[in-house]
């Protein structure tokens, strides 16, 4: 068991803080709408413009083509230079879409969709859930009847994070008429000014309104933007939690060390306000929260990646502490015409246990994939 | 930057053939029969020692095995799953005392165990500096040649032989207890923190045991899970039983990861050591005992008898819990251990309005 830094990673590292001490943006990230895109692009463009951008990612597809480690170094200094959260509008792009396109894409898609997304011009959502597929994705129905070099799209997804201010959707529909569950999907992508598209935000429980609900009426997608093989989307899918290794969900799981001891230094400022037991307790569950983070990252690369118990623990913890940012600070919010600080952040950490696999789902895989429980019938 | 969080395969060996000696000689079921007080764990620790996991981070010109305190951390895993005396724990620290205050003949001699240490807690304050008229606990502690207590501040051995200690009963009632007024006349050897840090050595081992406790508590469910039927499905495939088996599992791998973090930042001399053995120490009660009773609950009738080893497991996490201080205690030094990485860091994400 090893954990070393060489000589490199020391300068890789200086590098970084260096230029991250210089460029971070001093003002606060936009919660939602074009506001908050045009932050997130422009950051982007900035780090894109100082070759920062896509550190982990193949140098044929612009990136730097360097390791997960550096890209973790990169997020921890970001942390702490106080960079803009990575879940933001680009998130999607950088983390999931981008990935999916470089595993499955063809040369044709990479070659328009990856500069774009690493240069900070593009905002991707994604468009899986729909109101009777939630947990059940298999189970959806949003339609794409081939039409000579078309699909012909019909549907509704919902939970779509950023679809009011993205370019580009990664859109699963079912393309196979007659077929059930898991077969006859497609992964493709969907562009958003297409005609028959309609966006509809969702206020959520923050004050935000950064998810959407999205309606398709007869959308003309070409056969051409399906990843992956039609009716092959599933698959696509799934390749694409492979690419869960080193994302920027790190980020915020290392991000959660930086709060706590923040709110130590505030604890401290405050005197004793009765705290220590829930200060203590968050110290230590956000220091395990990233030995695990990198456990779970460097285990055996051949073995097939699974972050669910890293996921799960980090989705309750996040509510913890940012509850406990809550009561340190004391029921007088800062803003007057929205939520924000540590009120804000904690409710919009109850997504965190509902998005991507709810916290049962996530139960139920570490028990039935990792500890071999037999699936249940009768739930 | 290499970042390895594996065991290599020489740690795979040590920990599979001690797990598979006390699994084979040393079952947990043995501490079933209350009436073993007396005789102790005697046999384990002969065993223990003679596999030569009792200082085997000592140098290997002071005969041990030269490796670090992470594989001593892994063996402590194994006693911890084999409900080992605490005999075991006070060897290992007792080991670094002796070796550090000048004492080879003593350290040779608990390493091979033809001497025997036991734990003594402090109860209420210890100076260490004027240590006599401290009230003590011992545990497992008849003919013991030496007892060691230790706090943040340092360490002492002591000859049980000058203490005079009264019998009494622990609420781990696998481990036979004594009481003891601390008496300068059995002072042995003494180490202040500075030189040793006893202490956080301590707290890795005994996070260690519980680590133990909280995976072999962990298995137990699981394992039961698979074969109970009920409604005429094993009860593993109910969610109700599956998430609490999901929940041990994420206990143990969350304490698994800190504590491993932690060995590896002492053996390797970080900076943030103390900060990363302290968090360790934080969450291994908690989770060994979430998980010791979560076992109980999965196995239902039987798992509140006492044909199930389940309590067994819970009694010592709640005893290695108050070894080395009351939680409240550790809390508090917690705190107050610096974590240098991020410790200027951090989003204020307060209200606007700074109070105080």
């Amino acid at each position: 068991m090893k954990f070393e830094l060489s000589d490199e990673d020391h300068a890789f590292r200086a590098a970084a803080r260096a230029w991250l001490v210089e460029n971070v943006p001093s003002e606060p990230a936009p919660h939602d709408g074009q506001p908050a895109r045009e932050f997130a692009l422009s950051w982007l463009r900035r780090r894109h413009a100082a070759g920062w951008s896509g550190i982990a990612w193949p140098k044929a597809y612009g990136g730097l083509g360097l390791s997960y480690e550096r890209q973790i170094a990169w997020h921890e200094e970001s942390v702490i230079a106080g960079a803009p959260s990575p879940l933001d509008p680009t998130f999607v792009s950088v983390n999931h879409a981008g990935p999916t396109l470089i595993a499955c894409g063809t040369e044709e898609q990479k070659a328009f969709h990856l500069p774009k997304i690493l240069s900070g011009e593009v905002v991707w959502c994604q468009g899986f859930s729909e109101p009777d597929s939630g947990s059940d994705l298999a189970s959806l129905r949003t339609f794409g009847r081939v039409e000579g070099d078309h699909l012909i799209v019909n549907g509704q997804k919902i939970w779509s994070t950023y679809a009011d201010i993205a370019d580009y959707q990664e859109l699963l529909i079912r393309t196979e008429p007659g077929s059930e569950r898991q077969a006859g999907l497609s992964w493709v992508i969907c562009d958003m000014s297409a005609p028959g598209i309609t966006v509809q935000p969702i206020g959520n429980i923050a004050g935000a309104h950064h998810f959407a609900q999205v309606f398709y009426d007869d959308v003309r997608i070409p056969l051409s933007n399906v990843v992956g093989g039609l009716n092959n989307g599933w698959k696509t899918a799934m390749t694409t939690l492979g690419f869960e290794r080193a994302t920027a969900a790190t980020a915020l799981q290392i991000e959660l060390s930086a709060k706590v001891e923040a709110l130590l230094r505030f604890a401290e400022v405050q005197g004793d306000g009765g705290f220590a037991h829930e200060l203590a307790s968050a110290r230590a569950e956000a220091a395990a929260l990233r030995a695990l983070t990198y456990r779970t990252l460097f285990k055996d690369p051949t073995t097939p990646f699974d972050g669910s118990m890293v996921r799960l623990f980090f989705a309750e913890l996040a509510q913890r502490i940012h509850r406990l940012g809550m009561q340190l600070y004391g029921p007088e919010n800062a803003d007057c015409d929205r939520l924000s600080g540590w009120v804000y952040a904690y409710l919009e950490a109850f997504s965190e246990t509902i998005a991507g696999g709810t916290a049962e789902i996530q139960r139920n895989i570490i028990g039935e994939r990792i500890l071999g429980l037999p699936r249940g019938g009768n739930r | 930057m290499t970042i390895d969080l594996n065991l290599a395969e020489e740690q795979r060996q040590i920990v599979g053939s001690l797990r598979e000696m006390l699994a084979d000689r040393f079952p947990v079921a043995r501490l079933r029969d209350t009436a073993r007080h007396t005789q102790q764990d005697r046999f384990a620790l002969a065993a223990v020692a003679e596999f030569g996991a009792i200082g085997l981070a000592r140098p290997d010109e002071e005969g041990g095995l030269g490796l670090s305190i992470v594989e001593e951390v892994l063996v402590h895993v194994e006693l911890g799953r084999a409900l080992v005396s605490p005999g075991a724990l006070a060897a290992g620290v007792a080991v670094r005392i002796a070796s550090a205050a000048g004492l080879p003949d003593l350290a040779d001699t608990l390493s091979e165990g033809s001497r025997r240490a036991c734990l003594a807690n402090a109860v209420g304050a210890l100076d260490m500096d004027a240590p006599e008229g401290a009230a003590l606990l011992l545990f497992d502690w008849q003919d013991c040649d030496a007892a060691v207590v230790w706090t943040e501040a340092g360490a002492l051995l002591l000859d049980p032989r000058k203490l005079e200690i009264s019998p009494c009963s622990a609420t781990d009632r696998t481990v036979s207890a004594g009481r003891a007024v601390l008496v300068g006349d059995a002072v042995l050897a003494g180490v202040s923190a500075k030189d040793v840090p006893v202490a956080r050595l301590a707290q890795l081992l005994v996070s260690a045991q519980l680590l133990g406790i909280c995976e072999a508590t962990r298995d137990m469910a699981v394992d039961y899970a698979k074969v109970r039927t009920q409604f005429g499905q094993p009860i593993g495939a109910f969610q109700a039983v599956k998430h609490h088996c999901a929940n041990m599992a994420i206990n143990a791998e969350v304490l698994s990861a800190q504590l491993l973090f932690a060995a590896i930042a002492e053996r390797d001399g970080w900076e943030d050591a103390p900060f990363q053995s302290g968090a360790a120490c934080q969450l291994a009660a908690r989770h060994a005992i979430a998980n010791a009773s979560a076992t109980i609950q999965v196995h239902g009738g039987i798992g509140f008898s006492d044909e199930c080893d389940a309590h067994l497991f819970l009694l010592r996490a709640n005893l290695l819990e108050m070894i080395g201080g009351p939680p409240r205690r550790t809390e508090a030094a917690f705190l107050r251990t610096p974590f240098p990485q991020f410790a200027s860091s951090g989003p204020d994400l307060g209200a606007a309005r700074a109070f105080g």
